[in-house]
């Protein structure tokens, strides 16, 4: 973690801060220690040393976030959303630029250890990819995956954040995982 | 309706769910009858047998998706997320009991799981009603898990967010108290306290978690190794953080860094907003102010307890560890006091310790005699400009005589409502005016006015009881004699009865507004500072609140207000304060107000080292003043003696004492030999005696002053610590060293055991030097490192510190033990990277020369050589004192010496020889 990084965060938090009414206050803290937690666990110890590490990660999805949205969220719920698309962005982004960077500059792909249970590797751009095609056939259930994947929200919380009941979300949640475990696989 | 393909996937999950809904026999025979395209069919099969089997990546990062396996519970749903982990509720079923269970991040694994139980284990004997129980521990799927108690409530600061009064909030708050002093007790601290950790059930039940987890945490997880890295947690974490937890310096965490998140937390709750405002500042600026912005006084004007409140939540958010309740126990027992409405224990800090944050600019360094002068300088400086003089005397005791008039009046006239007590109230008015105020006061001897108000004041309550007002008023009247007889405890004591009476009884009456500018002024001399900055911004809030302002009262107000701020070492507000009361006072043409805001300008602008311009306001009012009173003139006395202080500061020390002499000969003459004030001047006197080498004389002036001071003020006022401090050096100086020894030993085996104000590590500096010139190296060496452990315990990184490691590495270079001198040069060093240096560019580089010594003797001379320039390059310049380009040049000539180049070594000598001047 170079200083540099370090720096523009704390700098891109501080203008998040400035200008946000009291709501952005107290939400803030939560989602950067919300994602905080999803990177460090897609970019974690026992993750691809070479991969990109979770304070950078995070930094990147902030920086994207700034960027893009400024502060023109309708409300937590929506701030959610985009976070996870940014996160999603910024994750196979940066596995993308790995990939390059270590690979002479072809295409190739970086797999990402699983840290939890250190099972099967996952390849985030077959992951992407795969989210591609999901929201094709169910938009409604991409979006669940993001948020729960990418965001680190559970069902209840992206129940919330979608406005849709718990038992629809967690059917949707059966299905995405069912479906995007078989095509991964 | 969708497209085609939106459409099957649609199909493909009603039929997913309905095939869940089966069991695995039910579901073959429903999948072979099921009415639908045979690939769709065949995806379904698939999508079942990957649902049966997991889909680890998406389980595992999409965290607790699936609750782990763990014999025992049943997982119900998610009621927790952060960067550290999920918690789950669920079941227990021996015993049946709802539980939450914590699965943290599996970067913890790297922990050793018998550590992680054993840790675990020392929670879950923690038993009290006010802490939420740590039940098991273990790991679960890989990743460690606790179990723990169930708690459904809501954050403290959620319960109480609607509570108006204040003493339900210190009861609830008692509660969390006696929960961390149980866990306390036992060793184990919270390390994270806050209200989201702080739970009150429906019942009214406070209920803390996560005790101890956060140790654990640290120690487990290395993605968290420093601070930044831990932003996010910090987020939500660091207005609770104590200042040495914000610096990360773990070692330093304990008891007391949970007391502060406490404080924090109280504060919050009574106040409704934090102490600090972090918010829109940058992780590096928010830490910069939680180590050293001190929190603005509580707005709560009105409440009862308002001001002992104000002063425990003062005594919990110290900046030093050291400074604050040494216990939660004890925190919660003064709490106690106040809802018993008993005098509190905690007091607000000292001046001797405000001081020492900024002392560095000033001290007249490395010299074992001067350490202590800048604190009598201060007091000088500062609180003299209200000294008592005859003139000022007769001004009040005619106020006292009127206003004395007119209770008597008012006594009669209540006589037919309370017959009996008029009457008695009548006779004591009567007795006062006869004892002591007819005649001409300025003619009175001091005793019998003593003598004849402090019988007054023994009788104010027992005769006038029911007759607040008139109690008021006399209460103000003793505080303003008391102030005026140089006893300020007593003086403050009768002022606060009188606000409160007339804040009770009369909030509007005439004499009530005056009242709190006298009163925010006897706590300065009491060294209450906080609350009386609070009172002279409460009086200027009134002001401004009737149409008052911009008045004599306003300039007054802002003198104040400076002199607070500038024993608080809030220099450059303190500037801004006075120069705009100076302005205001001038427009008005208050030259009075005028004169005595010239003097506060020069106290600030001596504390800010500026010390031509402090002198040039100095000798102005002087000047003035001369004009103004003939003869011998408290305030012409007060006038001298800043000057000498401030002429003392500079190059010629010496020619401070005949502005001095004449500054005591008047303050003995009008204020008495025991006034405080002159008892300031005279050991400042003895200190100069002693820079000068002068020590018969010193000794003499020192021994009276400490005689002095332990009759009029007693042996625990830091006057009288001071005096026997400088006494001992004294001693020393005089060759009497075993008397000196025996009486600074005695004083430092006395203070070991105590609190102490961080600047009496000037004791233990003393003994090192004393010891040494007594030959005793072992011992000398032994009071220094017991010194410099001091340093490191009771002061915090920064200026202050760089200026006691000043000291003490040069205590080192005397000792000759070079490596312990070149190890706090580092650290100076260090420190200075860190962005504490010490202001004086000369001061510096005669620390690097110093170092590049230390390195030279160690033989480590191109670290030494490269040292030796760099200061010479500062040192060895025209308008350098002579002394110290003298030792730049001598040190290069050693050092080349040292090299062999002999012939170098000798130019250079032969130039530091030729230098200008007369000393050496």
């Amino acid at each position: 973690m170079n200083e540099e990084l370090e720096k523009s965060l704390t700098a891109l938090l501080s203008e998040l801060g400035r200008g946000s009414d009291e709501v952005w206050q107290s939400l803030l803290p939560a989602v950067y220690d919300q994602l905080k937690g999803v990177a460090r666990k897609i970019a974690g110890p026992g993750a691809d040393s070479a991969t990109i590490t979770p304070t950078a990660l995070v930094h990147d999805a902030w920086a994207k976030l700034m960027s893009a949205g400024k502060f023109d969220f309708v409300d937590r719920h929506h701030f959610f959303a985009v976070a996870a698309v940014t996160m999603r962005r910024v994750l196979i982004d940066a596995s993308r630029r790995r990939a390059a960077e270590k690979r002479g500059g072809d295409l190739r792909r970086v797999t990402l250890a699983d840290v939890g249970s250190a099972a099967s590797p996952v390849d985030l751009v077959e992951l992407d990819e795969a989210l591609v095609d999901l929201e094709q056939l169910s938009a409604r259930q991409a979006r669940v995956v993001e948020l729960r994947f990418f965001a680190g929200l559970s069902v209840p919380e992206v129940a919330d954040c979608l406005g849709l009941s718990v038992a629809t979300i967690e059917a949707d949640w059966r299905l995405a995982r069912a479906w995007l475990g078989r095509r991964l696989s | 309706m969708g497209s085609p393909s939106e459409d099957r996937h649609a199909r493909l999950g009603r039929l997913f769910e309905e095939a869940l809904g089966l069991s695995a026999t039910e579901r073959e025979t429903w999948l072979a009858a099921v009415e639908a395209p045979a690939d769709l069919v065949d995806e379904l099969r698939d999508l079942l047998s990957v649902h049966e089997g997991g889909v680890p990546f998406l389980d595992s990062l999409a965290d607790g998706s699936k609750p782990p396996t763990l014999e025992g519970y049943e997982f119900r749903e998610v009621i927790g997320r952060g960067g550290m982990g999920v918690v789950w509720a669920a079941r227990q079923t021996q015993p049946d009991r709802e539980v939450a269970i914590k699965l943290l991040a599996s970067s913890l694994v790297d922990l050793s799981l018998a550590r992680f139980r054993r840790e675990i284990s020392a929670l879950g004997r923690l038993e009290h009603d006010s802490i939420a129980r740590v039940y098991e521990a273990g790991m679960a799927d890989g990743r460690p898990f606790i179990v723990m108690e169930r708690v459904k409530g809501a954050p403290i600061d959620e319960h109480l967010a609607a509570e108006g009064q204040l003493e339900p909030i210190l009861r609830t708050f008692q509660d969390v108290c006696r929960g961390v002093a149980h866990a306390h007790a036992r060793g184990i601290i919270h390390r994270d306290l806050k209200p989201a950790n702080v739970l009150v059930t429906a019942d009214g039940q406070v209920k803390i978690l996560d005790f101890g987890i956060a140790r654990i945490l640290d120690q487990g997880d290395d993605d968290l190794p420093t601070l930044q890295t831990q932003t996010g947690m910090i987020l939500g974490t660091l207005p609770y953080m104590s200042p040495e937890q914000a610096r990360g310096e773990v070692a330093a965490i304990g008891a007391h860094s949970d007391v502060y998140s406490l404080g924090v937390m109280l504060y919050e709750l009574v106040e409704g907003r934090r102490p600090l405002d972090l918010d829109d500042l940058p992780l590096d600026r928010a830490i910069t102010r939680i180590a050293e912005d001190q929190p603005p006084p509580l707005t709560l004007r009105g409440r009862r307890f308002e001001k002992d409140l104000s002063v425990i939540l003062g005594k919990a958010l110290a900046k030093e560890p050291e400074r604050r309740f040494e216990t939660v126990a004890a925190f919660s027992e003064d709490i106690d006091r106040l809802l018993a409405a008993e005098p509190i224990l905690a007091r607000p800090p000292s001046t001797a310790y405000l001081l020492t944050r900024f002392a560095q600019r000033h001290r007249v360094l490395v010299t074992a005699v001067a350490f202590s002068m800048l604190v009598l300088m201060a007091a000088t400086v500062v609180s003299l400009s209200f000294a008592f003089d005859v003139q000022k005397a007769n001004v009040e005791l005619k106020e006292a005589q009127e206003n004395l008039e007119r209770e008597k009046t008012q006594a009669v006239e209540s006589a037919t409502r309370a017959d009996r007590e008029a009457r008695t109230a009548n006779t004591f008015v009567d007795f006062m005016i006869r004892t002591l105020l007819e005649g001409d006061p300025a003619e009175m001897e001091e005793p019998s006015l003593r003598g004849a108000i402090e019988r007054v004041a023994a009788g104010v309550d027992r005769d006038l009881g029911d007759q607040p007002v008139v109690r008021a008023r006399l209460h103000r009247f003793l505080g303003k004699m008391f102030e005026a007889l140089g006893r300020p405890e007593q003086s403050v004591s009768h002022l606060e009865l009188a606000g409160k009476l007339f804040g009770e009884y009369a909030p509007d009456h005439a004499d009530h507004l005056p009242l709190m500018l006298e009163r925010a002024h006897g706590l300065l001399r009491v060294e209450r500072l906080q609350e009386a900055l609070d009172e002279v911004d409460h009086f200027l809030g009134e002001l401004a609140r009737l149409g008052q302002d911009r008045s004599v009262d306003e300039a007054r107000g802002l003198r104040l207000r400076s002199e607070v701020l500038i024993q608080f070492g809030r220099l450059e507000e303190a500037l801004a304060a006075i120069q705009k009361s100076i302005a205001l006072a001038g427009d008005l043409g208050a030259t009075d107000e005028v004169e005595s805001g010239l003097h506060t300008l020069a106290g600030a602008l001596l504390w800010l080292g500026r010390l031509d311009e402090s002198r040039a306001q100095l000798e102005k009012l002087l000047a003035i003043r001369r004009r103004k009173y003939s003869g011998a003139n408290p305030y012409v006395a007060e006038a001298l003696q800043a000057l000498a202080v401030v002429i003392c500061q500079g190059d010629h020390p010496e020619e401070s004492l005949p502005v001095l002499d004449e500054a005591l000969a008047i303050q003995r003459e009008t204020l008495g030999a025991s006034h405080s004030a002159t008892i300031t001047t005279l050991s400042t006197r003895a200190q100069i005696l002693g820079e000068l080498g002068r020590l018969e004389e010193a000794l003499a002036d020192i021994e009276l002053a400490e005689k002095l001071s332990a009759e009029s003020e007693g042996i625990d006022s830091q006057q009288y610590q001071r005096c026997v401090i400088i006494r001992g050096t004294f001693l020393n100086g005089l060759g009497r060293a075993d008397e000196a020894l025996q009486c600074m030993r005695g004083f430092a085996e006395q203070l070991r055991d105590r609190d102490f104000p961080p600047d009496l590590i000037d004791v233990w500096m003393n003994l090192a030097y004393v010891e040494n010139d007594l030959g005793h190296r072992e011992e000398s060496l032994k009071w220094l490192k017991e010194g410099l452990e001091l340093i490191r315990r009771k002061i915090p990184d920064g200026v202050v510190r760089v200026s006691y490691l000043s000291v003490s590495a040069n205590m080192a270079m005397k000792l000759e033990a070079w490596q312990l001198a070149a190890d706090q040069f580092a650290e100076i060093e260090a420190l200075g990277k860190a962005g504490f240096r010490l202001e004086d560019p000369l001061r510096r580089a005669v620390n690097t020369l110093q170092e590049g010594r230390a390195m030279m003797k160690l033989g480590r001379l191109d670290e030494s050589e490269s040292l030796i320039l760099a200061a010479a390059q500062v040192l060895d310049q025209d308008g350098v004192p002579r002394s110290k380009r003298y030792d730049a040049i001598r040190l290069q000539a050693d050092l080349s010496r040292t090299k062999g180049n002999e012939a170098r070594a000798r130019e250079l000598e032969a130039r530091a020889e030729a230098l200008p001047g007369d000393e050496r």
